[in-house]
């Protein structure tokens, strides 16, 4: 009885093999919109503004154009007011963050970043730090410059 | 397959994905992105998808990112979350898939992985960092899943393989 249940069990498994060719769509699908997805990240924009979200609300924003450290509070993994969690640092133009009170450190990790659309994260702490930049225009005119 | 045996099934899978979970902690990832790794572990799911019901390799996922999360002290944490959802949504996704022969094991590990990259993506724009932004890292993940996919489909067939020469003897 047993034995037969095992024999049905293997011709099943034999059954499918390593690869069918719609696998080959599948992996030209994926590969495809993540390419176009990469697309959506403004590539002709110079960066300016410095935009910190804490639970998903702005919580900050600053100029790229000044070097300077600045605190920011997360959100309080466990609850309670919330706690200095990072030191963002911009310098020339490069943001990034410092003395994480997170355990994995992975938002000290991510490095600098200097492109509008490019990220920082802090999971546990719900930070989330993005550029946002301006469209060059034809003779090279900025708009208003943006403070604090 | 016999309920005994049906145990020992998935209890030789879920020490089997643990292993390579806990080994796959050492291992780098390009992208420093919360919660991500390389997936490594899932070529053991494929293999239970296609030797267990659904309830069975439910049972080896849910297992899986359980004892896995207490043994690198990480449950109930964000991360424990984005694992969870990450890698029930994949089952599932495998699961149905699995139930055509539309696919080869390729096919079947690569689309459990999209899955499971957009339910984590998923988890951190809408619950845990609530901000869209979060999707800037989709594509890197996606490209990414889709190669250890890959390899997870060639390790569950061998696997397979090896499997069935040792049980017959
Ligand atoms: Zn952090």
């Amino acid at each position: 009885m047993a034995m037969d249940n095992r024999r049905n069990l293997f011709k099943k498994i034999s059954a499918r093999p390593l690869m069918r060719k719609n696998d080959l769509l599948v992996i030209g699908g994926v590969f495809v919109l993540s390419f176009a997805l990469s697309f959506l990240i403004p590539q002709h924009q110079t960066a300016s503004i410095v935009i910190v979200e804490v639970d998903g609300r702005e919580a900050y924003r600053f100029s790229i154009q000044k070097d300077s450290e600045y605190p920011i509070r997360g959100c309080h993994p466990v609850g309670g007011t919330n706690p200095v969690s990072h030191t963002l640092h911009i310098r020339d133009g490069q943001v990034y963050v410092e003395d994480a009170q997170c355990r994995d450190k992975l938002c000290e990790k991510m490095g600098k970043i200097d492109h509008p659309g490019q990220i920082i994260v802090c999971v546990p702490y719900k930070v989330l730090i993005r550029i946002e930049g301006y469209q060059v225009n034809e003779n090279g005119a900025s708009p208003d410059a943006v403070t604090r | 397959m016999e309920n005994n045996q049906k145990v020992v099934r998935i209890a030789l899978y879920v020490s089997l994905a643990l292993a390579v979970y806990l080994i796959e902690a050492f291992i780098p990832v390009p992208v420093p992105i919360p919660g991500f790794k390389w997936g490594f572990s899932n070529f053991v799911v494929l293999m239970s998808l296609m030797a267990l019901d659904t309830r069975g390799v439910l049972w080896v996922v849910v297992l899986k990112v359980l004892l896995g999360s207490f043994l690198t002290g990480k449950f109930l944490s964000p991360v424990f979350f984005i694992s969870f959802f990450g890698n029930v949504s994949g089952a599932l996704a495998m699961i149905a898939v699995s139930k055509t022969s539309c696919f080869g094991y390729i096919g079947i590990s690569v689309i459990g992985a999209f899955a499971s990259n957009l339910a984590q993506i998923g988890i951190c724009g809408v619950w845990l960092l609530r901000s869209a932004y979060i999707w800037y890292f989709f594509p890197y993940i996606a490209v990414m899943g889709t190669v250890s996919s890959v390899l997870n489909a060639l390790v569950a067939k061998g696997g397979e393989q090896w499997f069935q020469t040792y049980q017959r003897t």
